[in-house]
């Protein structure tokens, strides 16, 4: 009878991780080796076909790498960014938030249930030339007609920012939560200043916070389009834009498989050094 | 372009297997007549209630209610935010929709794939009020699969307020004075084509020398723009674009929307401009075509074409929707269109091959890559 | 001798609560001084002002003479170990002991050398290059111990420092911490809530009790003389027995019976008072010349081992717990069978009154 009961328990979380990971994973990858038949639509094709792997070849065409080196750029920015905004924000609550910490950091996190896509938006309306910051700007006597914001990689990257910050506050937030409070008052015990407390004490010992932040924060910056697309310009294109392209406009979606594949072949690289780093961190040191 | 060509080899490798198929396309393009399928036609008669399948804003509201009202049926609509998507819910059967807005170009794939119902355009009385262009469009020779809901050009709206010597050349979106505020339409379709304008090729050329000279036109041209966007309304209203490759419908809709009107001109370019239609059809597997039929016929009547003209701003080839568009215009013609001009340009987007078609849109995703 | 540390009528209120109410105390420099009470007594927030984590609501501190109230913990010349140790996890043992130095620059190679001497003084040499996740209980206490004697500050605060380490590691570090005090010549404010641990180690104990000091004495003060039944009651085990005054040195107990008794000053007839008997002062029938002695029956024999607990009711619900040693010539676990009717007695001066 346990058997049977464990076997329904686990019943649902296998069915979700096969029907909403596994399945279309491989359907992607499937589709990587595909073409695009004579009506254009998208056709299976075996691995094994000649020039199945047409689409992989493609995707190494240099003139992709900008879009590459410019996503990476733009995803560094971003998690430096959220860090230097997010930890910040997360210390304060852990630190000085009291009974109303997790309040705190729940009214952080409802924006966030709001879609990207309108919160996005919202960033447009504001950012815009004719937005609520430079007609603030303006009335303010700071400039006379303007800065354009919108279109430009800042606002992409501000975009990205705002977007994933939250990714870092959490896992920052809960390190914080989870280090003795006595440790910092050891450092300070131990003629370390508030500054050097911080530096040499707190940082340190929320490391595994940090890393876990930055990666959940780098990783969809990498393969985000949204930002891009409402708020980028000529010169912003990321490899997210292009596979997005690949599906909705040049309608090539064996190409846009095949870049998918890449990107989360890139992207697990990044993964697995990451699992490597925080493995090491809990080993102890022999 | 040595990956193209590799594409090539690998088609003709497939083109054994798929005969058939090609010899159709072929065949369509030549300028045959569609031969697939002995499909009944549709009858104009209510069937169940209707779900279209339509751009967002692209619909006077009133119109649906007015129908619903008038025959009893329930009028639903959902909205897709490009094409290529809307063909997708349709060949997975998402709905069933009942009634779709193809442009001219998908009217073709989707016949071809035989995904659209047939009907006898005499079956609709309102049919007689369409302009005799729509008799036999390139796209539904024997008009038998669509009627035509809009039709527009393609060119470019500047501020004249800001911007001055424009020349009436697509050569104008990279006057200097619209440096960094000019928008090329986020639209491969848009962009190759007019750069292949600019260049003195045919619109829809798609040899791959001309395609690479056009890219290297819009990469210079990306180099005075501050994006790739087809939010026209809201560049423009905003202040964000003072020089914007536009449709001509959305020119209407900003001026509309700006306590300025008179500072948005519209150009049409001497090198010639794109024209195209959007048009409504009703998918092969609708659960109520006879319904979808007499709302075609519903949006085609002369009163509602012009009450939907003023809601939308874009022009329809069909009596009551032609007058009204030009009421609007009047204050700046540059705007309006005729059937006329659409006759003599015959610039519409046409893809001789699948090849051609992968190409453009290709070479544009390189432009904005780069 | 100096003075290290003055508490001059410190109070600490968080919000309407006193933690620390109105606390005068004097250190002696080199002295084994601790804090002794229950948990909620202030003992730690007494601490916690002296090392500068927490400011008095009234009151002043004083730290070799100089009132500190503005001094921040990191420029005090105090350190402390906590209960936690919090030992900088992401550092080894060498770079734990070494982080004060480092913050107050002192030159590399006095660093190495005094850390080094630090890790010898608690057995640690080899485990220099571990982290602490890796180090026992017992070894990571010495690190943190070590990490604050490194800096040879005027002072050395430990917060209940052995309070999570097995009883039979607790005494042995007991016996360490004095030695190494005894070596180092530091003062120690040692905060604890474990009388024997305070009786074996400190020099002076002060017992807390919500918020107040108590009683301040030698240990030997507060366990046979304490000032009040709660510190006889905190300290080791006593019987205390409710009476009333009845004329000179004369108290009738609840039971009805008459003890003679040394009345304080000031407690008049008829006032209601404590009488307090340590266990262990207690004989069972084998009286004494000039012995006090009351009647009562056995009701419960407890053997513990070195001792055995006999409880002796008195009549009316009133106990009296005493304490036999089983010696080389008595082994009690044949007698005072419950039932037995047992003469209980002691001498006069064993008996305090407390009101």
């Amino acid at each position: 009878m346990a058997g049977g009961f464990w076997t329904r328990f686990l019943a649902a979380p296998g069915l979700w991780l096969l029907c909403l990971f596994a399945l279309p994973l491989t359907l992607t990858l499937a589709m990587s080796f595909g073409y695009v038949d004579e009506f254009g639509r998208a056709a299976y094709d075996s691995p094994f076909a000649p020039g199945a792997l047409d689409n992989y070849a493609d995707a190494f065409d240099p003139i992709y790498l900008p879009s590459l080196v410019r996503s990476v750029t733009y995803a560094l920015g971003t998690t430096a960014l959220c860090l230097a905004i997010g930890y910040p924000i997360a210390y304060y609550i852990a630190r000085f938030g009291g009974r109303r910490k997790y309040l705190l950091i729940g009214l952080l996190v409802l924006p966030f249930f709001v879609n990207y896509l309108v919160r996005t938006y919202a960033w447009v309306a504001l950012l815009s030339d004719e937005g609520l910051v430079n007609n603030a700007l303006i009335d303010l006597g700071v400039t006379s007609q303007g800065i354009q914001m919108i279109n430009t990689p800042w606002a992409v990257i501000g975009g990205l920012t705002y977007g994933y910050l939250v990714f870092m506050i959490l896992p920052v937030f809960a390190a914080l939560e989870r280090m003795d409070p006595a440790v910092i008052e050891a450092g300070k015990d131990l003629y370390g200043n508030k500054l050097q407390t911080f530096l040499h004490v707190t940082l340190p010992q929320t490391r595994q916070g940090i890393l876990a932040g930055s990666v959940l924060v780098f990783l969809p910056s990498v393969g985000d389009f949204v930002s891009a697309t409402l708020l980028g310009g000529p010169n912003t294109f990321m490899v997210g834009n292009l596979i997005q392209d690949q599906f909705f406009a040049a309608n090539n979606w064996p190409f846009g498989a095949a870049l998918t594949v890449i990107m989360m072949i890139f992207l697990t690289i990044w993964m697995i050094g990451y699992l490597r780093a925080a493995a090491r961190e809990a080993r102890p040191a022999l | 372009m040595e990956i193209f060509d590799q594409r090539l080899n690998r088609r003709q490798t497939l083109q054994v297997g798929a005969g058939a198929v090609l010899a159709a396309y072929g065949l369509s393009a030549c300028g045959s007549n569609d031969t697939r399928g002995e499909a009944k036609f549709v009858k104009p008669e209510i069937d169940g209630d209707l779900l279209i399948f339509n751009w967002a804003e692209y619909m006077d509201p009133l119109l649906k209610k007015s129908f619903s009202e008038k025959y009893g049926v329930e009028v639903n609509e959902v909205n897709f935010d490009n094409l290529e998507g809307m063909v997708i819910k349709l060949r997975q059967g998402g709905g069933p929709y009942d009634l779709i807005f193809p442009s001219g170009e998908y009217v073709s794939r989707l016949k071809l794939e035989g995904l659209l119902a047939t009907f006898d355009r005499d079956s609709i009385p309102n049919s007689k009020g369409v302009n005799p262009y729509y008799d036999s469009p390139w796209y539904d020779e024997d008009s038998n699969h669509s009627m035509p809901y809009t039709y527009y050009t393609t060119g470019i709206c500047w501020r004249n307020d800001l911007v001055t010597d424009m020349t009436g050349s697509w050569n104008d979106l990279t006057n200097p004075a619209g440096d960094g505020r000019m928008f090329i339409l986020d639209d491969f379709q848009e962009a190759i084509g007019e750069a292949n304008l600019l260049n003195g090729f045919e619109l829809n050329t798609e040899d791959p020398d001309q395609i690479e000279q056009s890219k290297e036109t819009l990469l210079e041209q990306k180099e005075f723009a501050r994006g790739f966007s087809t939010n026209t309304v809201q560049n423009l209203a905003t202040g964000a674009a003072l020089i914007q490759q536009a449709w001509n419908g959305d020119v209407v809709n900003t001026r509309n929307q700006v306590s300025n009107p008179e500072d948005f001109s519209y150009e049409t370019c001497k090198e010639g401009i794109p024209v195209g239609s959007d048009t409504m059809a009703i998918p092969n597997n609708a659960r109520s075509p006879g319904t979808a039929l007499l709302f075609i016929n519903w949006i085609l009547d002369p009163e509602n074409a012009a009450q939907n003209v003023a809601w939308h701003g874009y022009p329809q080839p069909v009596e009551g929707g032609e007058q009204e568009f030009q009421k609007l215009v009047k204050e700046e013609p540059s705007i309006a269109v005729s059937i006329e001009e659409l006759r003599d340009k015959e610039l519409e987007f046409v893809f001789e091959t699948p090849e051609g078609r992968q190409l453009w849109a290709e070479t544009f995703v390189e432009v904005k890559a780069a | 001798m100096a003075e290290a540390i003055k508490l001059d009528r410190v109070t600490k209120r968080f919000g309407e609560v006193a933690a620390v109410d109105d606390v005068t105390l004097s250190i002696a420099k080199g002295e084994f001084f601790s804090l002794l009470g229950p948990s909620g007594c202030g003992k730690t927030t007494t601490l916690r002002m002296i090392a500068g984590f927490e400011q008095p609501s009234e009151g002043h501190i004083l730290l070799e003479g100089e009132p500190v109230e503005d001094v921040p913990p990191y420029e005090r010349n105090v350190n402390t170990v906590f209960q936690s140790y919090a030992l900088f996890e992401h550092l080894n043992v060498e770079d734990n002991v070494a982080f004060g130095l480092k913050r107050k620059k002192v030159p590399k190679p006095e660093i190495a050398q005094r850390v080094r001497e630090a890790l010898e003084l608690v057995s640690l040499e080899q485990r220099a290059d571990a982290r602490a996740a890796e180090l026992s209980g017992g070894q990571q206490q010495r690190v943190a111990l070590a990490r604050a004697l490194v800096n040879r500050p005027a002072v050395l605060l430990l917060d209940e420092p052995l309070g999570a380490l097995d009883l039979k590691l607790r005494r042995q570090m007991q016996g360490e911490l004095k030695d190494i005090q005894r070596e180092v010549g530091i003062t120690f404010v040692y905060v604890t809530h474990d009388q024997e641990e305070a009786l074996a180690m400190s020099d002076r104990i002060a017992v807390m009790h919500d918020g107040k000091v108590i009683q301040c004495a030698e240990p030997e003060e507060v366990y046979e003389r304490p000032d009040e039944a709660f510190v006889a009651g905190f300290i080791g085990v006593s019987n205390l027995m409710e009476g009333v005054v009845e004329g000179e040195d004369k108290v009738k107990l609840a039971s009805g019976q008459k003890v003679s008794a040394a009345l304080p000053d000031g407690v008049g007839r008829g006032e209601t008072v404590q009488l307090s008997i340590r266990p262990e002062k207690i004989a069972l029938d084998e009286m004494q010349k000039g012995m006090v002695s009351i009647e009562g029956t056995v009701e419960q024999r407890v053997y513990q081992g070195v001792n055995t607990q006999v409880t002796v009711s008195l009549g009316d619900g009133a106990r009296i717990v005493a304490l036999e040693q089983n010696t080389y010539i008595v082994r009690s676990d044949d007698r005072w069978e419950p039932g037995t009717k047992v003469k209980v007695g002691w001498h006069a001066d064993h008996c305090l009154v407390l009101r």
